[in-house]
């Protein structure tokens, strides 16, 4: 309301400057076009920066090993190949891992989001005894160190013989995945007007109906964004599966990242490296950048809204 | 509000929950709690246990052999405050405690000042521009630490990198075969260089939308009145942007903090004495080498550490309101 009567107030006095102004102000805007052109530069430069790295990741992963190893770096791949993608896909531990890191990530988003759903619904939607404390555990627990809880989860893990096993890998996970998810949640419900639900309450829907009906829908595309950063979270985890999975055949694909980089005999495979690297990512970088403007919204929902 | 409202709790009250005048949406007595109980549970099995084993483990002597440990991890003798006399009294963790605060100011300054500097270029540029640098910015903010500090590795690498190449190719410059690790400030420099090239896009792409939703009237009449665009930025962008640039940046300080792939992954999983930070020092002590008790010392002091930021960051959610 405020934003149209500021616009109102300002159409005068530019509407005043135009008649009179005319040349200094074309003389102005060409000076900012020109300023206009070097931001631009600056932008592409900055881009080709920050690009560099991932530009440098998939062209080494295309490269023939004689095209990596020249003493002058090539910057392009003048031979492009899939050697380096056949070679990893071909070992059967990448293959196993990959397929543990999407178990574990998939059951341990799934197991969050709906717990994680109930939790939010509660305090997004109700007042009761108890909310504040539980509020505030929950952010606290978000900012734990969860580096720090390694050393009792594996001992904990251990006692009940979980270690080394998907499901106290699972149950490990939740340590960062429950607390992410409800908080989240709570800020995508929290966004439904509540006059919603009362109104549909009004009209003779039940609690039951009006979750059905009215929440689950509108709060849907915040569900599916709660789950897909639960679920890059959980992707890249490492310092849990690194202390928890000591099995070749139970480890993640991050861990096989950093077996085929420390082995001796792979040390020097960059491009192999490489494409390890590009298939590990490619699934969390297609569905971030898919969702990132909804991610970041209940990211930061609330700082902005501030 | 009726007193019932705003008195007792609903619960266990259960002829005034029973009647029908009373139960209005937003207060309903059981269901609340059925709808977090499951999540308590879990959260009381991963964290809150945990939390409590680590500071029964800090409080308790190490056994000999881990398996006596591992097996029997209630019935270790009690220790009183004898780890923490250790580990503080230890040269070495205080030099890792000045390492981990000096490797954390940096990252958090150089990744809000290049975030800060970004967001505001992407509102001065044409359109074209900025898609092309967000959508960049959007796929490193996706590439995952390990990925990403594995890519740097090989940029980085003393042979073949081409970063060495690159630098060479400046006149005066002799970079050629250049370890850029064998010096620990070295290769914590070239650390830094991953992780706020991962920090950045958040940073830059938040404020962005938050400069964005500066009325472009306040801006305007900054400038009809004189202002240089410096002034407008210092008087007018920053003001507006300062709690969202205070969440940044606590966040910024409890990520940097615990960075821990990056310098795990850049060592190919030993990192030498010169490259460890609180987190580092802590696992390698209580995972590694399997000093359990020790390692859960050092993992209560960090905690305890970043416990006054934490306040700082919840009481700024709370007062922001959206914690309400």
């Amino acid at each position: 309301m405020s934003t149209t009567t500021d616009h109102v107030a300002t159409v005068p006095a530019t509407a005043a400057v135009r008649p009179t102004d005319q040349s200094a102000r074309r003389r102005r805007k060409g000076h900012r076009s020109y300023a206009t052109g070097a931001w631009n530069a600056l932008a592409l430069a900055l881009a080709a920066v920050f690009g560099f790295p991932i530009f440098w990741m998939l062209i080494t992963s295309f490269k023939t090993s004689a095209d990596i190893n020249q003493l002058v770096p090539q910057f392009w791949p003048h031979h492009p190949t899939l050697g380096s993608f056949r070679e990893v896909l071909g070992d059967p531990i990448f293959r196993q891992d990959l397929a543990n890191t999407f178990v574990i990530t998939l059951v341990a988003v799934a197991i969050s989001v709906v717990i994680g759903f109930f939790g939010a619904m509660a305090i997004a939607r109700f007042r009761f005894a108890g909310r504040r404390v539980f509020v505030f555990a929950v952010l606290i627990v978000q900012m734990i160190p969860l580096l720090a809880l390694t050393i009792p989860m594996s001992l904990l893990l251990d006692r009940f013989h979980l270690k080394n096993s998907l499901v106290g890998i699972i149950i490990a996970y939740l340590m960062f995945t429950m607390p992410y998810t409800i908080w989240t949640l709570r800020t995508f419900i929290a966004n439904i007007p509540k006059e919603l639900d009362e109104a549909a309450m009004v009209d003779g829907c039940t609690r039951f109906q009006t979750f059905y009906r009215i929440i689950l829908p509108l709060v849907g595309p915040g569900l599916i964004a709660t789950s897909v950063y639960g679920w890059i979270l959980a992707w890249n985890e490492f310092v849990l599966a690194n202390t928890l999975l000591l099995d070749n055949s139970k480890q993640t694909s991050m861990i096989y990242l950093l077996v085929f980089q420390s082995s001796p005999t792979h040390g020097a495979d960059y491009g192999g490296l490489m494409a390890a690297a590009v298939l590990t990512s490619l699934p969390v970088v297609v569905l971030f950048v898919l969702f990132q403007s909804r991610i970041s919204a209940g990211l930061t929902s609330g700082a902005v809204k501030g | 509000m009726t007193a019932t409202d705003t008195g007792a709790p609903a619960l266990g009250s259960g002829p005034a929950r029973r009647s029908r005048r009373r139960r209005r949406p937003g207060r309903s007595g059981r269901l609340p709690y059925l709808l977090i109980l499951p999540a308590v549970l879990v959260l009381l099995v991963v964290v809150v246990w945990p939390l409590f084993k680590i500071v029964q483990l800090s409080l308790q002597k190490q056994e000999s052999g881990k398996f006596a440990l591992f097996h029997s991890g209630a019935s270790s003798p009690f220790a009183g405050l004898a780890n923490f006399r250790t580990v503080l009294s230890d040269s070495t963790f205080w030099a890792v405690v000045g390492r981990t605060a000096a490797f954390t100011a940096i990252n958090v300054v150089l990744s809000l000042l290049i975030g800060i500097g970004i967001a505001v270029l992407l509102n001065r540029v044409s359109k074209w521009a900025r898609l092309t640098l967000i959508a960049v910015l959007l796929f490193v903010w996706a590439v995952p630490t390990t990925v990403s500090t594995q890519v740097f590795y090989w940029l980085f690498s003393n042979q073949l990198g081409a970063v060495n190449y690159l630098l060479d190719l400046i006149p005066g410059v002799h970079m050629q075969g250049h370890d850029w690790f064998a010096d620990p400030h070295q290769g914590l420099a070239v650390i830094t260089a991953v992780v706020v090239w991962g920090a950045v896009p958040l940073l830059a792409i938040s404020l962005h939308a938050g400069i964005g939703q500066i009325p472009k009237e306040i801006i305007e009449a900054a400038r009809c009145d004189g202002a240089t665009p410096w002034q407008t930025f210092r008087q007018v962008t920053l003001p507006v942007l300062a709690p969202l640039l205070v969440i940044l940046t606590t966040l910024s300080v409890i990520w940097d903090f615990g960075v821990f792939n990056q310098i795990w992954f850049m060592r190919t999983g030993h990192p030498e004495p010169g490259y460890q930070t609180v987190g580092i020092y802590m696992y390698s002590t209580g995972v590694g080498s399997s000093h359990y008790n020790v390692g859960a010392t050092i993992g209560v002091l960090m905690m305890l550490g970043l416990v006054g930021i934490m306040i700082f960051y919840i009481r700024q959610l709370f007062r922001i309101g959206d914690a309400e």
